[in-house]
């Protein structure tokens, strides 16, 4: 098995509204070095993707799956990355990325 | 010369353990899959709901053997031992709603989540000021 592997599997197709849709998702898989061979160790993460929608005589619509949760956490994050850093910058410098 | 032969049955031992091991692992990552992620539709008169999360999981474990004499004595001592440990976890993420009028994703948020890394961020920022200060 691979020491690190990213792909995207897709799920049995769903009748809906006449539409079928077809469930994807990223998958990431990571098997860590053995550094002593008596031991293992891995871990997995997947998340949905999208989800690709076919209707007769239309064409393939894909539909991103976002994570609003991550994305707030994730704008927080650096929000306050940036903030702290302001706050780290020596007076003179501040003042200049200020203005 | 059994001292030999009783290391030799401990190292088949051991590698078979291992293989087993191995295989567990490699069951256990094949395990998240699309149905793990995307859960059974709901139908709710012409609307379909599916529910997709966010699966997490990992999983590792190692054994070890040691044997050896003490001083000049022809007496061998040996031990070993073995651990383990696994997690897993999922975390909703969208529904996925179907209707005749068109398919749309609802987001969940988690605001329990967003509120605590709200607060670590803004105790964070507060030290820093303090550290500032005091400087």
């Amino acid at each position: 098995m691979r020491m690190f592997a990213r792909n995207i599997i897709s799920g049995d197709p769903v009748n809906a509204g006449g539409k079928t849709l077809i469930p994807e998702a990223k998958r990431i898989t990571v098997r860590l070095p053995r550094r002593n061979p008596r031991a293992a160790r891995g871990m997995v993460r997947a998340r949905p993707a999208a989800i690709l929608a076919v209707e007769p005589g239309l064409p393939v619509s894909r539909i991103r799956i976002n994570d609003a949760t991550r994305r707030a956490q994730v704008l927080i994050v650096l929000a306050t990355a940036g903030v702290a850093l302001l706050l780290r910058t020596p007076r003179r410098q501040h003042d200049r990325l200020i203005g | 010369m059994n001292e030999e032969s009783s290391s030799i049955a401990t190292e088949e031992n051991q590698s078979k353990t291992l293989e087993m091991t191995e295989e567990t692992l490699d069951k256990f990552l094949k395990t998240v899959s699309v149905d793990s992620v995307y859960g059974k539709p709901v139908e709710a008169g012409d609307t379909k709901i599916i529910p997709a999360a966010q699966v997490m999981g990992g999983l590792g474990f190692g054994s070890g053997f040691g044997y050896g004499r003490h001083g000049n004595s022809h007496e061998a001592g040996e031990g070993g031992g073995s651990g383990g440990g696994g997690r897993s976890m999922s975390r909703p993420v969208a529904a996925v709603v179907a209707s005749p009028q068109g398919v749309r994703v609802e987001p969940v948020i988690d605001k329990t989540r967003i509120a605590m890394t709200a607060m670590i961020a803004g105790a964070f920022i507060l030290f820093t000021t303090i550290r500032k200060i005091l400087s």
